[in-house]
């Protein structure tokens, strides 16, 4: 009963968004009817998962030559079914968002996100690598298409495909060389070459949007989208989950890892503080919680990784729907201080960013303390207590970046409801409503206490472990309202901008670097090809070719005229030649 | 009644191209054409379906003999190489004639052309093969004469057809020579000619005389010249001929006669030839990045894609030829529905980024361009991709991580397609006057390529059993038994 029932869940979280997004050809809110029923899979595959049920489904083979056989089979263990969750919870709050925001206009923003949604699951309910390639990519192309509805964002498209192909194709290589070695399944799971998996790790770098690379995620400005961004980075963190047993046990490939994550963290954190505008300053804050994960995985055990993506990925869309509509207010004012004016006029969406950001600190009793003590935790079982505290030490910084936002917004003086005012819709209020549900209920997950994610592999729980990093969100919580709160901001003096401020909001010119570095010359490159082929080619080859035709036609029409004389001629002219030389030799 | 259905294909056209020629009602002679070629197409959809993957050698054989002096035999037969190429060629017939201009030279000539590759692709004889190949040129010559401001793309044609068939014309006289002199018989037959007993010397001369012949068709760098002046001149009608009756006859004739004829040669040379693939691959797909309209890119894609389909061959294993094959299935797929989608942005006045964003103007249509492209740079789940994919697996098992150089391709094809297309579909502010979306009828010609394109992507079954008895004769025939062996 229950193996059906996680069938079923498995078909409606794959198929239901797919439906959703055709249908929502027809009319835009069927796309929100599918994203619903994918939700609901995925909650029942996230049951049966905790439970100890996997679900598996083959829908026949892919390809078969030689001894080359791939199947389309499909696997939901705790892993994928937590991701899964997280990703469609996630999804249905962006497209609630996108009706109630955009209405008339949302039917291609619903329609992409049902993409976005159906090449999530195909992902991670992958059970072999071909076909987690296919939801790999698709998920890339979703975003940059998602990024693209927004006429608004051209430059940022651009940036997306080009390091999100960059990585595919990394990716492809990986994969081809396993698959060639007879390494289909992500479950068999064997070693492989040193540059088989740094094409892996690197894949996973450029996706999760570690540094340099950020600059593909930190770009994006569409709230919607830049939530649908985070459940693409999160990806590469599932790739590396995947395939921990072609890099992991490779020193070199590991302390990279911890190396991209590390500083992608400290980066991320760095720039956020320093960002004015709330989008940056969020998009920032979701970079360095990617670059966390990947360094505490990398290191650790990697158990809370995927709880972890899911808490914040829920923790991350209360901030951001929330800021969207104190910003939206009364027009497109991204400023903290300013749009903090209507937050008792908007009381939802200000204590939705209110209880986005507590989640994102890891305060208890909510999901994300339990989250970040499993991922710390696994971090002091390898690497002892220097490693946690340095992991403790990250989540106060995470925890500073996104309660400085809250008391910006809390320390606004309010203002006057002005004439264009915009409120929540239904579906958004339904959206914020949900996810603040599950950021609170998500923190049952630590109980009854040793159970689920918080089960010991040894069967010995400590407490202390799992309660630190709440602690430490707790300090973070304390700097911040000491950095932060109750202290009214001058709006003239905040305008001044500082040279290291100017550097962080240029991404530490990493973006110019690599675009002078290799993006113009790769252009001039081209352009050039482009000439040389005209000139090259089409001169030299074709009419060199043609003139000496010509020539040779003159000299054979003082003997013939017409032109099938003159081909037949040519014609024979090699035969003899050809004979000749052959005789000869 | 299979016994004639190869002669019917071929000459259905033929016969409509000179009633096209004698009869002067130009709407009758339109409608004639489009009965002709439908019968053709639904012909070659038939031989598919009726195909017996588990048959070993050519299937609807038909032979006479045509000149016995001189061992010319009319010898037709499809395999699973050929099959595919003989099917799409019928399919790019029809799709040519229902949008292509309603005159009744363009009419003759498209259908002679079509005649003319389908005979090609058939033939078991390479006399014949030569025959119907070099055929085509006189009608496409007069194709490409017709287009206004490009009087020379024809010649240029011509001229490297000509000059790639002399060499190939007198590489297959040899061959009949010394089958002469070693069985005592004057024979042009394929399978004849695949048993003769030729020094490695001699097969690499002509190995070198074939790649000329056939490599100016696919076309390979450095012999691509004609390439772009012809894809300016030819309306998309046109290349939609062109690209099943020149470019893939190129591809296949690689496939089907250079390993089998000449093994010892080929084996010696497909590491240059794969090198020189990779480098038309990287090469199209470089020359793609610097391209601002939609049909300057097409050139660059196809001189990728096809880069991919010789290198896969020169793999000489069991993937690596399984995904050739299915390459060129879903380049004739995947261009044709481009070459239709050109077409009508053409008709809307959209070539370039323009000065409205067609994705708010035509919903419709940017919708299917935008999926066309993603099919066209290889998106999983896309018939491209999975022969990409086998290819790929292939080049890895024969020459370890070095195989995967044509890789780079993948990479400036997908950015320069997409690129391309998203400053198309999301260009400009929509200031200017907006075009229609795509009609009813269009969306009938699109929509079904689109659907094959996913679904072949999805089970390239039904192609790879196909083709897998006609691969594994190659390898045989090429002495490849240790790829064959390592791929099974």
């Amino acid at each position: 009963m229950v193996g059906q029932a996680q069938v079923l869940a498995l078909v409606a979280a794959l198929c239901a968004p797919v439906l959703g997004g055709l249908g929502a050809f027809w009319r835009p809110w069927v796309s929100i009817v599918g994203a619903f029923c994918a939700w609901v899979g995925s909650a029942v595959l996230f049951w049966g998962a905790l439970v100890g049920a996997e679900a598996h489904l083959s829908l026949g083979r892919w390809v078969e030559v030689g001894t080359l056989v791939i199947d389309l089979d499909l696997r939901v263990d705790l892993l994928a079914a937590t991701l899964l969750l997280g990703v469609h919870s996630v999804g249905l709050a962006a497209q609630l968002y996108a009706a109630d925001f955009l209405r008339a206009q949302a039917a291609r923003p619903l329609r992409l996100s049902s993409l976005l949604s159906a090449s999530s699951a195909l992902l991670f309910c992958a059970d072999n690598y071909p076909l987690l390639l296919a939801g790999w990519a698709l998920l890339g192309v979703g975003i940059h298409l998602r990024a693209g509805a927004d006429y608004a964002e051209r430059g940022t498209v651009g940036r997306i495909w080009v390091v999100l192909r960059s990585g595919d194709v990394l990716l492809l290589v990986g994969l081809v060389a396993l698959c060639a070695q007879g390494q289909v399944d992500w479950a068999e799971g064997g070693g492989a070459a040193q540059w088989i998996g740094f094409c892996l790790l690197l894949a996973a770098v450029l996706r999760s949007a570690q540094f340099p690379w950020h600059f593909w995620l930190t770009r994006v400005r569409d709230p919607g989208v830049l939530l649908q961004a985070f459940c693409a980075g999160s990806a590469g963190i599932y790739l590396l989950l995947r395939t921990r047993g072609i890099w992991g046990s490779d020193a070199v490939l590991v302390y990279t890892a911890v190396a991209f994550g590390l500083v992608t963290a400290l980066f991320g954190a760095a720039a956020s503080l320093a960002a004015r505008d709330v989008r940056p300053a969020l998009a920032y804050a979701i970079a360095s919680q990617l670059g966390l994960v990947l360094a505490a995985m990398a290191l650790g055990d990697g158990r809370g990784a995927a709880l972890h993506l899911a808490v914040i990925g829920v923790g991350m869309g209360l901030c951001l729907i929330g800021v969207a509509y104190l910003a939206q207010a009364e027009g497109a004012v991204w400023d903290p201080v300013v749009l903090g004016r209507w937050r008792r006029l908007l009381s939802l969406p200000f204590w939705a960013v209110v209880l986005g950001a507590l989640t994102v600190a890891g305060i208890p009793p909510l999901a994300g303390a339990w989250s970040y003590g499993v991922l710390l935790a696994g971090l002091f079982t390898v690497g002892g207590p220097a490693l946690w505290v340095g992991g403790c030490l990250l989540v106060c910084v995470a925890a500073l970046c996104s309660l400085r936002l809250v008391f910006l917004i809390a320390d606004a003086e309010e203002g006057e409801k002005p004439q264009a005012f915009r409120t929540p819709g239904g579906a958004a209020q339904t959206a914020l409503i949900g996810l603040g549900g599950l950021a609170i209920f998500g923190g049952a997950l630590g109980y009854p206490p040793g159970t689920g994610f918080l089960a010991a592999a040894d069967g010995v729980v400590r407490w202390e472990l799992l309660i630190g990093p709440g602690l430490a969100g707790l300090a973070g919580l304390l700097v911040a309202w000491l950095a932060y709160g109750d202290q009214p901001v001058d709006v003239d003096n905040e305008q001044k901008t500082s040279a290291l401020r100017r550097m962080c909001e240029e991404g530490f010119y990493a973006e110019a670097a690599v675009r002078s570095v290799v993006g113009r010359p790769l252009l001039a490159l081209a352009r050039l090809a482009r000439d040389a082929d005209a000139l090259l080619f089409e001169l030299a080859t074709v009419e060199l070719g043609a003139l000496g035709l010509r020539g040779a036609g003159w000299l054979l029409g003082r003997l013939q005229s017409g032109q099938v004389r003159f081909y037949a001629a040519v014609a024979l002219l090699g035969v003899v030649v050809a004979f000749c030389y052959l005789a000869i030799t | 009644m299979d016994d004639h259905l190869l002669s019917l294909c071929i000459f259905l056209p033929l016969i409509g191209a000179l009633v096209a020629l004698l009869w002067g009602q130009v709407i009758w002679v339109h409608r004639l054409a489009r009965g002709c070629a439908g019968i053709v197409a639904l012909l070659g959809v038939y031989l598919v379906v009726r195909f017996d993957s588990n048959t070993q050698g050519a299937q609807f054989v038909e032979r006479l003999d045509w000149i016995p002096e001189l061992g010319v035999a009319y010898h037709l037969g499809l395999d699973g190489i050929s099959l595919f190429p003989f099917a799409l060629a019928a399919l790019a017939l029809f799709l040519a004639l229902i949008v292509c201009r309603p005159a009744r030279g363009e009419i003759a000539a498209l259908l002679a052309v079509a005649s003319a590759a389908l005979g090609a692709f058939a033939a078991r004889d390479l006399l014949l093969f030569y025959f119907c190949a070099e055929a085509a040129i006189l009608p496409i010559f007069a194709l490409l004469s017709r287009a206004n401001g490009h009087p020379r793309a024809g010649l240029r044609m011509v001229f490297c057809g000509l000059a790639g068939g002399v060499p190939f014309l007198v590489a297959v006289g040899y061959l009949a020579v010394v089958h002469l002199r070693q069985t005592g018989q004057l024979s042009f037959d394929l399978a004849d000619l695949q048993t003769l007993d030729l020094p490695p010397e001699v097969q690499s001369w002509l190995l070198l005389a074939f790649l000329l012949g056939l490599a100016v068709r696919v076309p390979l760098v450095p012999l691509h010249g004609w390439l772009p002046a012809v894809q300016r001149a030819a309306s998309p009608a046109v290349m939609l001929v062109l690209t099943s009756a020149w470019l893939h006859l190129g591809a296949y004739g690689i496939m089907r006669f250079c390993p089998t004829l000449f093994p010892a040669a080929f084996g010696a040379w497909r590491e240059p030839l794969a090198a020189l693939a990779t480098a038309a691959a990287v090469y199209g797909a470089l020359l793609g990045l610097a391209q601002s309209r939609m049909r300057d890119w097409l050139v660059c894609a196809t001189l990728s894609q096809m880069g991919w389909v010789v290198f896969g061959v020169c793999t000489l294993h069991v993937a690596g030829l399984q995904g050739s094959a299915v390459l060129l299935v879903g380049h004739g797929l995947v261009m044709s529905a481009l070459l239709l989608l050109v077409g009508m942005l053409a008709e809307r006045g959209v070539e370039t980024p323009a000065d409205f964003a067609l994705g708010r103007a035509a919903p419709r249509l940017s919708g299917w361009l935008l999926l066309a492209a993603l099919a066209a740079v290889g998106l999983p789940g896309t018939v491209l991709f999975a022969g990409e994919f086998l290819v790929l697996v292939a080049a890895f098992a024969v020459w370890g991580k070095f195989g995967l150089l044509i890789l780079v391709a993948a990479v400036f094809h997908g950015v320069a397609g997409l690129r391309l297309v998203q400053r198309i579909v999301w260009g400009g502010e929509a200031t200017g006057a907006a075009p229609g979306d795509m009609r009813w009828r269009e969306a009938a010609l699109i929509v079904p390529l689109l659907l094959c394109v996913l679904a072949l992507g999805l089970k390239p079954g039904p192609v790879l059993d196909r083709v897998a008895g006609a691969v594994d004769q190659v390898l045989v025939a090429a002495g490849a038994v240790g790829e064959r062996g390592a791929g099974e």
